[in-house]
């Protein structure tokens, strides 16, 4: 099922923009997109930060116009894009952009969706439901993990049914993402964390996809390297600059890679459980990661010994299980150092939310690219050893 | 089975996720695409433009209809056009192309047509071989419409009709050209309806145009600036030249053939008292108008023009003097016959008495024959005298009967002597021998003669020295024939020369109240055209006037 070198591959990815004061680009960007007026999405948080000020100080000094909404929760829901996208095109804008981490970014994407295509967020759950383009899309994340900015995924809440639609196409990539690491800056210890778990997840995720190729290869070692070294220090200290910068790359190949190699089963459930808890899905991919790995890792043990080495394990004269073993170590390690140090029961998970749960999580689009392949039992076991 | 069936599954999964067939959508592509739209909705537009463009508002359905489908091939199949027009209760199938035999008819109840009335809706349809054949269509024999698109015609929120377009092809009409057969259907309806209207407008402007047209009498609308706005085609009597358009020009210039506004208007009296005003003129051609003035207000209660009626009433006011005066003549015929009765008996005792005596004495050589004979003769005179009264103040119209002129002035002569006399005015008669007779009434002209002198008399009332009245016949040739002529002469007062056209005018009079009617010269001139003669009429004011009856001879 892997790739070979013979086929065809395709990578998708924005104009990227990347580094210290990257986001002094923003207004010179939005008028090459064509923009005369920006939907700018932001969650309230940010809204606090004298960066949002910056970034609309910046589409000023460009002669944009532009109309803030801010009206949105992490995960943001269905119910939400709803009003955004009539608030869009209500405004009259011509471009959206999202100044945020992961939720605003999703959100940004699901309201260029419903403005173009019409009908409700629903409709485009899955693969490739869009089919008309959407506006130009810019996206300047504040935290080092979705990698929304440059993924074809959007994750959006269905609050009826209390569960994660993955709605993927290639018409998601953003068309620009400015990248500053200076962003970074505005988010404590915990965020910190749970986004650069959710970053090294979707390294490894995508580095062991069946989609998998070299030009994501490349981009998943980088991040893992990148997050084994950085994510500690960045964690630890606000104003570690170098160590933010990292991570702002780190979160960006990682985004790459996963956008163009998909993830796997640990996203295909971590989808569910965020939800129906509402929990950060950093966090919550911290907790299943090791266990999906230790599930998978019979399917992909090569790989696995290639990322304990980019995570800076020596795996000298190991055998291939043994050297795909460390890989697992080094990410609860990680993970543990960083603070995450508890399982699904302490995050309000109970039991009973298993089964349904498992077989929930095997029409995720993500458990497609799954290296090993799962039932809903097998998922199921990977929950209870996870709680 | 079902493995390779989920690996392959697996795989094209996997393919949609990461492969090549799916790409980021192109805004070229969307822009191109909407541009196309745009485009053929332009062309639309414009198909729409040039259809209402074409449409006059007083085109009939038919022609309309005819227009459209010349157009219409251009944006949609199109081989059918008919148009339904709502009448009473039913649907009339009013104008196509193609004809066909249902023209004029109802629409059955069965059919789309009444679907699309009814719902309120533009429909589409396609057609099955079947389908063809029922009556969801107005019978349109042998056209075999597969596709079908139907538009009620709506006019302020009310269904005047159907617009109907077939086409042979089957799915002939998408979205789109509904859409346009829609918007289409929404400009004919409003060219429809204001053909009706204009129909309506126009047939009220009319029946009120040929209304003012019946009327006899000229009728203008004029502003306040006295421009005619509107005028009936009756001005042919008036003064006016009637030069150039009456609309524009000036009361006084176009009716009246005046340069200034008349002295006789009454405009300014309309504005000001905001009444209908009336005034009867007498013009020197000798017509004589009654001019009504009726003011039309704007909705402030403003003045908006005027209406301004003018009526010819000269006949009328000729037959009101002629009336009069036979009046006067029948008061002074029944005096006359009293009077007659009355003398004619002591005449008849004088004139026989005498005779007798004459008989008797003049067998006696009586010194008093020639006295006798006097008293025979004024006797016989007198009688002369009533007889002629009474023939003259007779009111049985007589038939005309040949008269000679000679004949008729030696009759009044007598009537009129004494008033001669009581004013030492000299009587001169120049009476042509060999007159030719006239076919006349001798009555009527003894009354324009005793006018005629009785008005020389007046006109040396207060001459002193020498005064004269001749009378002379003559017979007067022309390219018109011949005429018999009586003229009367005065060396009196004459007439002033502003009157000299008016004197013939009813009820106009230069004596004082007391002494005149104003009817004499109108009544004479009436009785003169009336022989198809004339009374004309030369005067120099202090040395006299000269007046002359004409009367044709004709050949009998």
């Amino acid at each position: 099922m892997n790739r070979t070198n013979i086929d065809i591959i395709k990578f998708v990815a924005p104009e990227i923009i990347f580094g210290m004061n990257a986001i002094s680009q923003i207004g010179e960007s939005a008028l090459r997109l064509g923009a005369r007026k920006l939907f700018v999405v932001t969650d309230q948080g940010l809204m606090e930060h004298s960066w949002i000020k910056k970034v609309l100080f910046y589409l000023e000094q460009a002669g944009l116009e532009y109309q803030v909404w801010s009206e949105i929760t992490s995960n943001p829901k269905d119910t939400e894009v709803a009003k955004g996208s009539e608030q869009y095109l209500a405004s009259k804008c011509d471009a959206i952009m999202a100044v945020g981490g992961g939720s605003p970014i999703d959100a940004a994407k699901a309201v260029a969706t419903v403005a173009t295509n019409g009908g409700r967020i629903q409709d485009y759950e899955g693969i490739n439901k869009i089919t008309r383009p959407l506006p130009p899309m810019l996206m300047v994340p504040s935290t080092a993990g979705s990698g929304s900015e440059v993924s074809q995924f959007a994750i959006i809440v269905d609050k009826q049914r209390k569960k994660k639609m993955a709605i993927i196409s290639r018409s998601l990539v953003p068309d620009i993402a400015i990248i500053d690491p200076q962003l970074l800056q505005t988010k404590g210890a915990r965020l910190t964390a749970a986004t650069g778990v959710d970053a090294l997840s979707h390294a490894i995720e995508s580095y062991v996809s069946l989609a998998a190729n070299p030009l994501s290869d490349v981009r998943a070692l980088e991040a893992i390297r990148l997050i084994a070294g950085n994510l500690r220090e960045s964690v630890a200290c606000r104003t570690n600059m170098q160590a933010k910068s990292a991570m702002s790359m780190a979160s960006l190949q990682a985004g790459l890679a996963f956008s163009n190699a998909i993830l796997g089963a640990t996203h295909a459930m971590t989808h569910q459980v965020d939800g129906l808890l509402d929990l950060h899905h950093g966090e919550t991919n911290a907790v299943l990661l090791p266990h999906v790995m230790e599930f998978n890792l019979i399917s992909c043990a090569d790989k696995y010994r290639q990322v304990a080495i980019a995570m800076g394990e020596n795996v000298d004269g190991l055998s291939k299980q043994d050297a795909a073993h460390k890989a697992i170590d080094a990410v609860r390690r990680l993970v543990r150092d960083i603070g995450i140090n508890y399982g699904l029961s302490n995050m309000g998970f109970r039991e009973e939310y298993i089964p349904e749960l498992s077989k929930n999580a095997l029409h995720d689009a993500c458990i497609i690219t799954n290296p090993r392949d799962a039932d809903a039992e097998d998922l199921a076991r990977i929950f209870y050893k996870a709680m | 089975m079902g493995n390779r069936y989920l690996i392959n599954e697996k795989k094209h999964l996997i393919e949609q996720l990461t492969g090549i067939h799916s790409s980021k959508i192109n805004y070229y592509l969307e822009v191109k695409k909407s541009n196309e739209e745009i485009v053929k909705q332009n062309n639309q537009l414009e198909i729409i433009h040039q259809i209402i463009k074409d449409i006059n508002i007083d085109m009939s359905l038919a022609d309309i209809i005819e227009r459209v489908y010349q157009r219409l091939p251009l944006v949609i199949y199109c081989d059918f056009l008919g148009l339904a027009l709502q009448r009473d209760n039913d649907l009339i199938m009013t104008a196509m192309i193609p004809h066909c035999r249902c023209i004029n008819r109802p629409v059955p109840h069965k059919s789309l047509l009444w679907q699309a009335v009814q719902e309120r809706e533009s429909k589409v349809f396609s057609l099955t071989e079947k389908d063809r054949n029922e009556e969801v269509l107005p019978p349109l024999e042998k056209l075999n419409i597969a596709s079908l698109a139907l538009d009620p015609l709506i006019v302020k929120g009310n269904v005047i009709g159907v617009l109907v377009i077939g086409s042979h092809r089957e799915n002939a009409y998408s979205k789109d050209e509904a859409r346009f057969t829609r918007q289409l259907a929404d400009q004919l309806a409003i060219c429809i309806e204001n053909a009706r209207l204009y129909e309506q407008v126009l047939n009220s402007k009319t029946e009120w145009e040929e209304t003012f047209r019946s009327l006899t009498d000229p009728i203008l609308l004029i502003d306040r600036n006295y421009n005619i706005i509107r005028c009936n085609n009756r001005l042919d009597g008036l003064p006016g030249k009637n030069t150039g358009k009456p609309v524009k020009s000036k009361c006084y210039h176009y009716v009246w053939g005046r340069d200034t506004k008349c002295e006789f208007c009454l405009m300014d009296e309309v504005y000001r008292n905001r009444v209908p005003a009336y005034r009867r003129i007498q013009l020197e051609s000798g017509k004589t108008y009654d001019v009504h003035y009726y003011p039309i207000f704007k909705q402030n209660r403003e003045i908006n023009s005027v209406i301004h009626h003018i009526k010819d009433i000269t006949e009328q006011v000729k037959m009101e003097a002629q009336l009069m005066q036979s009046d006067k003549l029948a008061a002074i015929g029944e005096m006359a016959a009293g009077v007659a009765h009355e003398l004619n008996s002591p005449l008849t005792v004088i004139i026989g008495n005498s005779q007798i005596i004459l008989r008797d004495d003049g067998m006696e050589k009586n010194n008093n024959v020639e006295l006798l004979q006097d008293i025979i003769n004024c006797g016989l005179r007198c009688k002369k005298i009533i007889q002629n009264l009474l023939t003259f103040a007779r009111q049985d119209q007589r038939p005309m009967t040949s008269t000679n002129l000679n004949k008729v002035v030696e009759s009044v002569l007598p009537l009129i002597r004494y008033q001669i006399n009581q004013n030492n005015i000299n009587l001169k008669l120049n009476l042509a021998p060999n007159l030719p007779n006239i076919l006349a009434n001798e009555q009527q002209l003894d009354q324009v003669l005793v006018n005629l002198l009785l008005n020389a008399r007046d006109a040396l009332e207060n001459k002193p020295g020498d005064k004269t009245i001749t009378i002379t016949t003559t017979v007067r040739k022309s390219e018109n024939g011949d005429y018999v002529t009586a003229t009367v002469t005065d060396n009196g007062d004459g007439i002033a020369a502003e009157n000299i056209l008016k004197i013939f005018n009813p009820f106009f009079t230069s004596k004082e109240a007391h002494k005149g009617t104003g009817l004499g010269l109108s009544v004479s001139l009436g009785i003169a055209e009336a022989h198809g003669g004339t009374i004309d009429v030369t005067s120099t004011p202090g040395q006299g006037s000269c007046f002359t009856l004409a009367i044709p001879v004709k050949h009998q």
